[in-house]
């Protein structure tokens, strides 16, 4: 049966080239994998973002809290870019990036990037068409 | 399978090409809520197409309780056939009891496809659209008999009951930011291998009847007028007024204005803040396609003309002495205002 998702007139997440208002994967108050991508309001500054990410080894990586690097060891830089932000290591390479599109009226964030769990399994890949859950 | 739980729904068909321009399927919206209200169920809206995400937030935002979205590169592009199979698939799922589509070129070639395929009827053009109490069925309210009268038109077995409304017969809801709603991604259909249609190219057309639909001062002339000349007054004053012109059925007839720019119920409806209707007698096919406007000043030498009864403000006599005299009156104002600009 067709999945029936909450969606916003305001600004929504694309995933699985689908609309979303929000989304959680992986449990937020845990020591492992999470990654949130929190409901934004009419007015709000998008998007909001929290994640306890790990590398292709299953290495700590950092903890973000809604846009805040509370956790980075490895000193994991938060850019501004054109169209959003991105998460950049001492090397310049991208964990995962966020970008806004804006239209008339609204705005849609694609999240691009791959994450990984404890175990290194990837989690969450993201491309053109959004994030797709990849292991939840 | 079929889903259930969604059944019985007032739908609209998402027309978004032209967008933001194109409203009617905002204004079906509208509609729709107040007929779902009748009805004790959801208003939904359609979309078919590919990249179609700001269309479905949009629909949120101006009253749509649900979407449904078919969603493939091979939707991408408007077209008659293949959209009309798209849509029976989601109307055979969901089963919505009322379907409306904008009366515009392309729902003019879409609908009647749909209806044959559903097997159910369909009223064009409709210029109201209620939920009789008792029966809880649509009443199409709709022209009839080359526009003499109207005609209340039911479907009161086939299902969903369809219709097409021109652009500009109701009004669109405020935008609002902070709405949300379900929306359901259905399977897209295959795209159509023996289709008869090939599109090989896109071109633009201009429309100058559009322009009278949006505008926000029109001024619009009828038999009364006399001449093609008086027409040129006509010209001026919404010159002056920053407005576009319109005419009836007969000054069309007679060749004074363009049918494109006719205003009726066969022509176009319009919604300006304000109608200067010059020579109009007030015959029903043309005052029904002024129901949006919001203050109607109507010049008539009859002072028992049935335009009167509509008006705001009303003036009797000759619109060929009096339109000089206001087109005088508004110029030499707008000189003076001039000189007191430069004071």
């Amino acid at each position: 049966m067709p999945e029936e998702n909450l969606v916003s007139a305001y600004h929504n997440y694309l995933v699985e080239g689908r609309l979303r208002m929000g989304l959680t994967v992986g449990d937020p108050g845990g020591e492992g994998f999470f990654f949130v991508a929190h409901p934004v309001r009419f007015g709000e500054p998008m998007p909001v973002v929290s994640a306890r990410l790990f590398g292709r080894d299953g290495g700590f990586i950092l903890e973000m809290q809604r846009n805040s690097l509370v956790q980075n060891p490895d000193g994991i830089a938060l850019l501004e870019t054109s169209g959003g932000w991105a998460l950049v290591d001492g090397l310049l390479q991208t964990l995962f990036s966020v970008e806004v599109r804006a239209f008339d009226n609204c705005y849609m964030t694609v999240i691009r990037g791959t994450l990984f769990d404890p175990s290194g399994r990837a989690v969450l890949q993201g491309d053109d068409e959004g994030l797709h859950i990849l292991e939840e | 399978m079929k889903p259930q739980g969604n059944r019985g729904e007032v739908w609209v068909f998402g027309d978004y090409r032209d967008y933001l321009k194109n409203r009617v399927t905002l204004e079906l919206i509208a509609k729709a809520r107040e007929l779902a209200r009748g009805l004790r169920t959801r208003c939904g809206a359609v979309v078919l197409g590919d990249d179609v995400e700001p269309f479905v937030m949009e629909y949120i935002a101006h009253g749509a309780e649900v979407v449904y979205v078919m969603k493939a590169p091979h939707l991408g592009q408007f077209k008659a056939t293949l959209y009309a199979k798209a849509l029976c698939r989601l109307v055979e799922l969901y089963e919505p009891e009322v379907l409306l589509v904008g009366g515009t070129d392309f729902g003019r070639e879409f609908a009647p496809r749909v209806a044959k395929r559903l097997n159910t009827g369909l009223s064009a053009d409709c210029v109201a659209l209620e939920i009789d109490p008792l029966e809880g069925i649509l009443v199409q309210i709709t022209p009839a008999f080359d526009g003499r009268l109207l005609a209340e038109v039911i479907t009161p077995a086939r299902r969903p009951q369809m219709a097409t409304v021109r652009p500009g017969t109701f009004q669109e809801l405020p935008h609002d930011h902070g709405a949300a709603a379900p929306v359901i991604y259905v399977e897209p259909v295959d795209p159509d291998g023996d289709d008869s249609i090939e599109l090989l190219a896109r071109e633009r057309m201009e429309d100058p009847g559009q322009v009278l639909e949006d505008a926000a001062v029109v001024v619009s002339g009828g038999q009364g007028m006399g001449k093609a000349e008086a027409f040129r007054l006509l010209f001026c004053l919404a010159g002056l007024l920053g407005g576009e012109v319109g005419g009836t059925r007969p000054a069309v007839i007679q060749g004074w204005i363009p049918e494109d720019r006719m205003i009726g119920q066969t022509g176009r409806t319009i919604r300006p803040k304000v109608l200067i209707t010059c020579g109009t007698s007030g015959a029903l096919q043309y005052t029904a396609a002024l129901g949006a406007s919001e203050f109607i000043v109507a010049i008539n030498r009859d002072p028992d003309a049935a335009i009167f009864r509509i008006a705001d403000l009303g003036v009797v006599g000759d619109v060929n002495e009096i339109l000089p005299r206001l087109i005088r009156a508004i110029e030499g104002r707008r000189e003076s205002q001039e000189v007191d600009l430069h004071a």
